[in-house]
């Protein structure tokens, strides 16, 4: 199945390298979860981000049990300030 | 040590200066910077004196750390009552001229009373002069420091002045310094205007000294580690404070259209990647980011305009590197005015910058009056011919100027979102509270933010409390009223040393205690560092109830309490402040009417 990852801030640096900008079409497998498509991207497992799917907020706790599906936008940001 | 131990007080009206000791028994309750100045002022002046009347105080503070090692220890505050909201104003500002005020020598600077001209302050160490400004009147903050440190023939003079908005009574005029840092909000500008002074010009040789050299060199190592380690500093040192325009897109939490919608479609075309992306001319928004005096985090963006936009276009002298756009400069001449045109807002930067007006304040008036626009209610005759439609970069670009130079329309926009609204007979279309307009950031998505809008004492501000984790964790209300208190204190507390509120991401109150405790005299543990911000927060709502203010005033408009968001991962939400609000007033140990009571002003020792 493919989604659309986005990432906020830096994590673009995670992003594999046919990228568009902060954007990212990704083939996963079927059943992938945002926890298990943040580990397949190498985010830094010590960080705390946000994760949206398809303007839902997707608490922690819930990462490792959601699953993804065909067509699914993904928002992974890191923690940020205002400004 | 780390308190210079000395006041500057200019008596405008009289003009006279002389130079006075510090209350240090003060100094040992408020600290320095907003706290120190929010006592003085509380001493000094009655709240209900009219904000731009001469019995209004405006005191420039630094904070016992401003000057020193401490990482972006450049910082200084205006703290006086705010024409824009009637409340007590604190705004303060980076660059380098709060710690050149220190380097003179001075804690707090104290302007009293209304010169009888124009005039600026010179200080030079213990050189001060009250001089005619004649000449600069009428001119703009960028003209005004280079004719300053001309006249003076001294490059190294640091100038923080205000634009023809100030002179001219604009209730969101700021004070500018370094030709593009600000104490941005509240309208301390204004006041500056209406006591006929034009710029405060300082230089100073005299360094500062700390308590214990050895310890507090030690804890600075640490400390500077702490910034350059964290990876959400290195976010605003590579994006800039932008990079949360991305986040607030995908959140629903950016204000867009006068806050009818919560998401923008054009983000793409004004988030950090734009700044930093080539257009098909090769042009480039982004130069470079730029630090702050004894900053290591570097937020600040430095850009430029398209030589081919049609704002600079026959307008060679716009045409130069000057502050770029931030996340509160891109939401407020972006999504909230439905503009995507990234060299408009650029240019609308440059406008606030060189003018001296708060560019949220501004956008959000100009949002009002594009949805009054829509509505038929404000006509073309009297916007000077420009279609004042939500996304027409025109209406940006030409009010931002009109509104600096007070012509036209720029006029009534230089009233501030609540009076113009209230002007047109729909007040419902004000956002902000206490007549200060929001930042960049939706309470219905982020309600620990609506409490923190609700309670400010400087009126709606993003940056008296931090409640961003807890806000992105959960979206009712619930438990959000002790970290909004909480984080209101320890931001007092920060705001009262001379240090940045960045800093906050990789350091806690102990790491601002420790280095205070090393700077200055007293034994600062952390428990005595927030409790001395809870002391400041609580004196600035001393001084608002004084004023008038009550629990009445901490509401948010009824767009956000009774409109569902429309979109975003808040979709069909509204603020629950009813729900926060009596148990922040119970944490707080406030009566039902959002008074502190007997008992919390004594266990306050105020």
């Amino acid at each position: 199945m493919r989604v659309t990852v986005k990432t906020g801030g830096l994590l673009y640096e995670y992003l594999p390298p046919e990228r568009t900008g902060n954007r990212a079409t990704l083939e996963l497998a079927e059943g992938t979860t945002p926890l298990a498509l943040m580990q397949q991207l190498r985010l830094p497992q010590d960080g705390t981000y946000l994760v949206i799917v398809n303007d839902e907020l997707v608490p922690e706790e819930q990462r490792g049990e959601r699953r993804l599906a065909e067509g699914d936008r993904v928002s992974i940001n890191p923690p940020l300030k205002g400004g | 040590m780390s308190w210079q131990r000395k006041i500057l007080r200019v008596d405008l009206t009289n003009g006279t200066t002389h130079v006075e000791p510090l209350n240090m028994e003060w100094a040992q309750q408020f600290l320095g910077e907003r706290g120190l100045a929010t006592k003085y002022l509380w001493e000094m002046m009655d709240p209900n004196a009219d904000p731009m009347g001469p019995d209004n105080v405006l005191i420039f503070a630094t904070g016992p750390l401003t000057g020193t090692m401490a990482s972006t220890s450049g910082r200084y505050a205006v703290v006086t009552k705010g024409p824009l909201t009637g409340a007590i104003a604190c705004s303060n500002s980076g660059g380098k001229f709060g710690a050149e005020l220190k380097f003179a020598g001075y804690d707090l600077l104290i302007l009293q009373g209304k010169a009888p001209e124009p005039s600026y302050l010179y200080i030079n160490d213990d050189d001060v002069q009250i001089l005619p400004a004649g000449e600069l009147w009428g001119t703009t903050v960028w003209h005004t420091e280079e004719t300053l440190k001309q006249r003076h023939r001294d490059p190294q003079i640091k100038v923080a002045s205000i634009g023809v908005a100030g002179e001219r009574g604009v209730y969101y005029a700021c004070v500018v310094n370094d030709l593009h840092r600000a104490a941005g909000r509240s309208g301390v500008g204004a006041v500056m205007g209406s006591k006929n002074l034009k710029a405060v010009a300082a230089r100073g040789t005299k360094g500062v000294r700390v308590k214990d050299p050895k310890r507090f060199m030690q804890v600075v190592k640490e400390t500077h580690a702490l910034l350059a380690e964290n990876a959400g500093v290195r976010e605003m040192t590579e994006l800039g404070t932008n990079a949360m325009i991305d986040v607030m897109q995908d959140f629903g939490g950016l204000p867009t259209r006068n806050f009818n919608e919560v998401q923008f479609a054009g983000v793409d075309k004004i988030d950090p990647a734009a700044m930093m992306t080539p257009k098909p001319n090769g042009h480039t928004n982004l130069i470079t980011n730029k630090a702050c005096f004894g900053c290591t985090i570097a937020c600040g963006r430095i850009a430029h305009i398209d030589p081919e936009h049609f704002t600079v276009v026959n307008r060679k002298e716009y045409i130069h590197a000057s502050g770029g756009l931030e996340y509160e400069t891109a939401y407020a001449f972006g999504p909230v005015v439905g503009v995507d045109d990234i060299d408009a807002l650029t240019f609308a930067g440059f406008m606030m910058n060189e003018h001296g007006m708060d560019p949220i304040s501004f956008g959000v008036t100009l949002a009002a009056a594009m949805e009054l626009y829509e509505m038929g209610v404000i006509t073309k005759a009297e916007t000077d011919g420009i279609e004042l439609k939500f996304g027409n970069p025109e209406a940006l670009t030409v009010m931002a100027e009109k509104t600096g130079k007070q012509e036209g329309f720029g006029q009534v926009l230089g009233l501030g979102s609540k009076r113009l609204c209230e002007k047109y007979g729909h007040p419902e279309l004000f956002m902000g509270v206490k007549g200060q307009e929001f930042a960049g950031y939706d309470s219905r998505a982020l309600q620990g933010m609506g409490l923190g809008y609700a309670t400010s004492n400087r009126g709606a501000c993003h940056l008296k409390h931090d409640t961003f984790a807890e806000d992105m964790e959960d979206q009712t209300g619930k438990g959000k009223a002790q970290p909004c208190k909480d984080s209101q204190d320890a931001t007092a507390a920060l705001d009262s040393t001379g240090v940045c509120l960045f800093t906050a991401g990789a350091w806690g109150s102990e790491h601002l205690a420790r280095q205070v405790d090393a700077a200055c005299e007293g034994e600062w543990p952390t428990e005595r560092f927030l409790e001395t911000g809870e002391r400041v927060w609580t004196l600035e709502r001393m001084f608002n109830v004084r004023a008038g203010f009550s629990a009445k005033d901490d509401t948010l408009p009824e767009r956000l309490l009774k409109v569902p968001a429309p979109s975003g991962t808040a979709k069909g939400r509204v603020s629950e402040l009813d729900k926060m609000l009596p148990e922040y007033y119970t944490l707080r140990g406030w009566t039902r009417d959002g008074v502190p009571s007997e008992q919390t002003l004594h266990r306050l020792g105020l």
